[in-house]
């Protein structure tokens, strides 16, 4: 598994590097340079796409805010143009009817002379180009005279009714339509007729036929732009005058739009189409004192728009780049967090393989062995080191790592080691903070045994991990060989120690002890003797001193002798000697002690009725040190196969959770180490003995000690 | 009065002489032989069958208090007058029990050596003042109810029981699933309720109701 990590990490390596660097940039560049010159530019595209994608929009909303003023200065200018036209086309008009007024007050119509007239009205005809003809009608709409013909010709009736009745009727003037094809001049005109009222009379109607030329020129003179179609419709709604077409288009009615929009107001603006077909938006008056004639400009709607429409375009381009440009941008900004995130992958990959390298270096150099112990499986993976240490069956699969069954991995523990291991497995998976730390015992397939020490922890089962643990596996041969001989060691100084002490003890008794007892029987005869030759009292008395000395020494010579070895340890055995000593410590002490025995009192092995009975006198010392008690019990039970020994006072006691088992707080409160306690588990461990201690504050200590007892046969002698 | 027959056993030359000059010095004592290997000391006492054998308990060939066992045996009227360095209580006792009718500290003999002989030989038992309170017999069995006491409740006994079997608290507590501090209340309720003072107490106790039977011999 691990193998195919670093592979991965491996390959995705070379291929980034690979694909980057090697190619685009410069061979002298530093290698380490290139992914930070290259994210810099990654970085400024990224920064110059983002920036203009508001450029882009904001340059397309000014370009339509452009367009549209431009329309609405065009609609400003048609309808000034319209204006003009309207106010040219109105003042002609006026002039025109002036000058027909001022014809029709004629003094040659006063008679009436129409002979005379009809010189005059030739005189000012020539004088007025646009005067087609002017007729006189009497109030039946007879036509009296014509310019267009001799003074004496037979006229027919005047065209253009419309206007003709309403001079009749309102006796003003008043301007007519464009007139249907004329019977005498066969065009169409446009009537100016004016009553001619004598004494308060109409005696005739007089009409200027103005040709629409007139009109249409002002039209055309009024500066509007050549696509402009500027026209003028009379009251009707009759084309006067276009700018557009030619002369055939007179005399037609208006398109319906433009006629509706006449009727809906003197002025304005509207849509529409023209005879054409072509969309325009129109704006038009009406004229003052024209009787309904109203000038119309309309512009193009694509002309009008045009500029609109581009910037519309211009906005849809723009958005369309933007869109790109930001797809774009997504997409730089993908493969740049791609590209971190594939950097990122390859500096962790890369961490993590130095880091396991320098692991597996690691467990390598401390020449460790690595398991696993997958639960769910029943499966157990290792090292080869693992594999060599426990001397397991080389895996037969060709899996990568080395997997053997649960039961393959136990068989190869040794029995008595087997239970102790599966259980502290069993509690490192049972709870949290349980590591496995375990020595074993392996059993190795020439027969020999190895120990070993596991140590791990446990892994909680989650998605792709099942129940395991996992740890190192080390040879702890060598140390426990050391240990073992250490405390061989130590057992044989300890053994040496006690012999020396009970050759020394000896010595004393038996030695020096019955020396000095001779010394002072000698004392005793010299004594008698000198009594009895009757010697003088400073001898005797010097005698006498001697003997007290005497007795002196051989009292020191004892308790040294009995505070080395108790000979009757040796002589008596443990019960007794413990008893012994438990009577003399309690009346030096001035403590109660109460020795009981259980199970007989058999000889045991020396070295563990040594043990116990060191033991004891160390907890008796430690008692009489700290506990200020004033009871201590001392139970010995002999079992079959231990000796239990339990030393109990009801003295102070303490906290064994705040105070270590191998120290004590004082009262003032430092904490003082329990030197006695070291020294009785050291003792105890030189017997395979093993102690434990409970307490509480105000309710004593009580010690419990247990010593297997060998199942070779007990020391035969006897006391 | 007729002299005390006296026989006498040390393995040690200087205080076999000593002791040998000062019985000598003594009218009343006669020695009748001396001997310095235990076993010597017994063929002396049974040719001679003295009627004080003072005898040093650390004989080399022979432990003391089996030579006052054989002693009692073979010559029960020889009373044995036990002459010792040992000041240690644990040898008074068993050695009386053995027979011997006297105990005397070797750095006592000079001064006391002739009286210790005569106090055993009227029939009496001497023991060196330095251990003379050693020798007195261990206290009364304590731990004998009050009549008027309140019987022990089940948990109360199985607390002491299983105190006396040398189970700790914590043990306890964990056979019988309570607290540490429950069995410490039991056991010292129980111990008032009979007497006991100390664990050495309720061991003694339970031996005495033959509690602890099921241990099966030593």
């Amino acid at each position: 598994m691990l193998r195919s990590a670093y592979d991965g990490a491996t390959s995705s390596t070379s291929r980034a590097g690979g694909a980057g660097s090697d190619r685009a940039w410069p061979g002298w560049w530093p290698r380490q340079v290139l992914p930070a010159v290259a994210g810099a530019y990654r970085v400024l595209l990224l920064v110059v796409v983002a920036a203009a994608i508001p450029i882009l929009l904001f340059g397309g909303w000014v370009t339509y805010l452009i367009a549209e003023h431009q329309r609405t200065d065009a609609r400003r200018a048609a309808s000034e143009i319209a204006e003009r036209v309207a106010e040219r086309v109105a003042s002609e008009m006026s002039a025109q009817l002036e000058v027909a007024e001022a014809l029709a007050a004629s003094a040659a119509l006063d008679r009436p002379d129409l002979q005379a007239f009809y010189i005059e009205a030739q005189r000012l005809q020539a004088s007025r180009p646009l005067w087609h003809t002017i007729q006189l009608a009497d109030p039946s709409g007879a036509q009296v005279l014509n310019l267009l013909r001799p003074p004496d010709a037979t006229l027919g009736p005047t065209v253009d009714r419309a206007s003709f009745e309403r001079v009749v009727r309102t006796g003003r003037p008043a301007v007519g339509g464009i007139g249907p094809v004329g019977a005498v001049s066969g065009r169409r005109l446009v009537a100016l007729r004016v009553p001619v009222v004598r004494d308060g009379n109409l005696r005739y109607v007089l009409s200027a036929a103005l040709a629409p030329d007139g009109v249409r020129s002002i039209l055309e003179e009024a500066g509007a732009p050549e696509d402009w179609i500027g026209t003028i419709v009379d009251g009707e709604g009759y084309i006067v005058a276009r700018t557009l077409g030619d002369d055939a288009d007179v005399g037609r009615p208006a398109s319906p739009a433009l006629r509706e929009a006449v009727e809906r107001a003197s002025d304005g603006f509207y849509r529409g189409r023209t005879l054409e077909g072509v969309e325009v938006e129109t704006v038009y008056r009406t004229l003052p004192g024209t009787d309904g004639w109203s000038v119309h400009f309309a512009v193009p709607s694509e002309t009008l728009n045009a500029p609109v429409h581009r910037s519309v375009y211009v906005m849809a381009g723009g958005g369309l780049v933007s869109l790109a440009l930001a797809a774009g941008l997504a997409s730089l900004a993908a493969r740049e967090i791609a590209q971190r995130r594939r950097d990122e992958a390859i500096r962790s990959a890369l961490a993590l393989k130095v880091s396991e390298e320098r692991g597996a270096v690691a467990v390598e150099a401390a020449d460790l062995g690595t398991w696993r112990w997958d639960v769910e499986r029943g499966e157990v993976v290792g090292s080869e080191r693992c594999r060599a240490l426990l001397d397991l069956p080389s895996p037969s699969g060709e899996e990568a790592g080395m997997v053997w069954r649960s039961q393959e991995f136990l068989d190869a523990v040794h029995p008595d080691d087997r239970e102790a291991l599966v259980e502290t497995v069993r509690r490192c998976l049972r709870e949290d903070d349980a590591p496995v730390d375990v020595e074993f015992r392996a059993m190795r397939r020439d027969g020999s045994t190895r120990w070993l020490r596991a140590t791990g922890r446990g892994q909680r089962p989650g998605p792709g991990q099942p129940e395991s643990v996992y740890g190192v596996i080390a040879d702890v041969e060598p140390r426990k060989r050391a240990e073992a001989e250490r405390r061989d060691l130590l057992r044989r100084l300890d053994q040496a120690h006690e012999d020396e002490q009970r050759r020394i003890a000896r010595e004393l008794h038996d030695q020096v002890g019955q020396t000095v007892t001779g010394l002072s029987l000698g004392l005793k005869s010299l004594e008698q003797t000198l009594e009895r030759a009757r010697a003088g009292h400073g001898v005797r008395d010097q005698v006498r001193w001697l003997q007290a000395l005497t007795t002196g020494i051989g009292r020191d010579i004892h308790r040294a002798a009995s505070d080395l070895r108790p000979s009757a340890l040796d002589d008596l055995g443990l019960h007794r000697a413990l008893v012994a000593y438990a009577a003399s410590w309690g009346q030096r002490c001035g403590v109660a002690i109460d020795v009981q025995t259980l199970g007989g009192d058999a000889r045991l092995p020396a070295e563990i009725e040594t043990a116990a009975y060191r033991v004891v006198q160390e907890a008796l010392t430690n008692v009489l040190k700290h506990a200020a008690a004033r009871n201590v019990s001392v139970v010995l039970e002999r079992k079959a196969d231990q000796l239990r020994v339990i030393v109990e006072d009801d003295g102070r006691g303490f906290d064994p959770e705040t105070v270590p088992q191998l120290g004590w707080v004082d009262e003032d409160g430092r904490i003082r180490h329990r030197i006695g306690l070291s020294g009785i588990r050291e003792r105890l461990g030189l017997v395979g003995g093993t102690m434990a201690l409970e307490s509480a504050p105000g309710a004593g200590t009580a010690l419990f000690v247990r010593i297997p007892i060998p199942p070779a046969e007990p020391r035969g002698d006897s006391a | 009065m007729s002299r005390v027959r006296v026989a006498l056993a040390d393995d040690h030359p200087v205080v076999l002489a000593g002791i040998k000059a000062l019985l000598q010095a003594a009218p009343e004592v006669a020695l009748v032989g001396e001997a310095t290997t235990g076993m010597a000391a017994l063929q002396l006492i049974v040719e001679t069958s003295p009627d004080v054998a003072v005898i040093d308990i650390s004989l080399p060939d022979l432990n003391g208090l089996e030579l006052a066992r054989r002693l009692a045996e073979a010559c029960p009227g020889v009373r044995l007058l036990a002459l010792t360095v040992h000041e240690d209580r644990a040898y008074v006792q068993p050695l009386l029990q053995a027979g011997a009718r006297g105990y005397l500290l070797k750095r006592s003999a000079a001064e006391d050596l002739v009286r210790a002989i005569r106090a055993v030989a009227a029939g009496g038992v001497y023991l060196d003042p330095a251990v003379a309170d050693k020798a007195l017999p261990e206290p009364e069995l304590r731990g004998s109810a009050p009549p008027d006491a309140e019987p022990l409740s089940q948990r109360e006994q199985e607390v002491l029981r299983l105190t006396a079997q040398g189970f700790s608290n914590k043990e306890i507590a964990a056979r019988l699933d309570v607290s540490g501090k429950t069995v410490e209340t039991y056991k010292a309720r129980g111990a008032d309720k009979v007497g006991l003072r100390t664990r050495a107490d309720i061991v003694r106790y339970a031996v005495a109701r033959g509690w602890l039977n099921e241990l099966g011999p030593p």
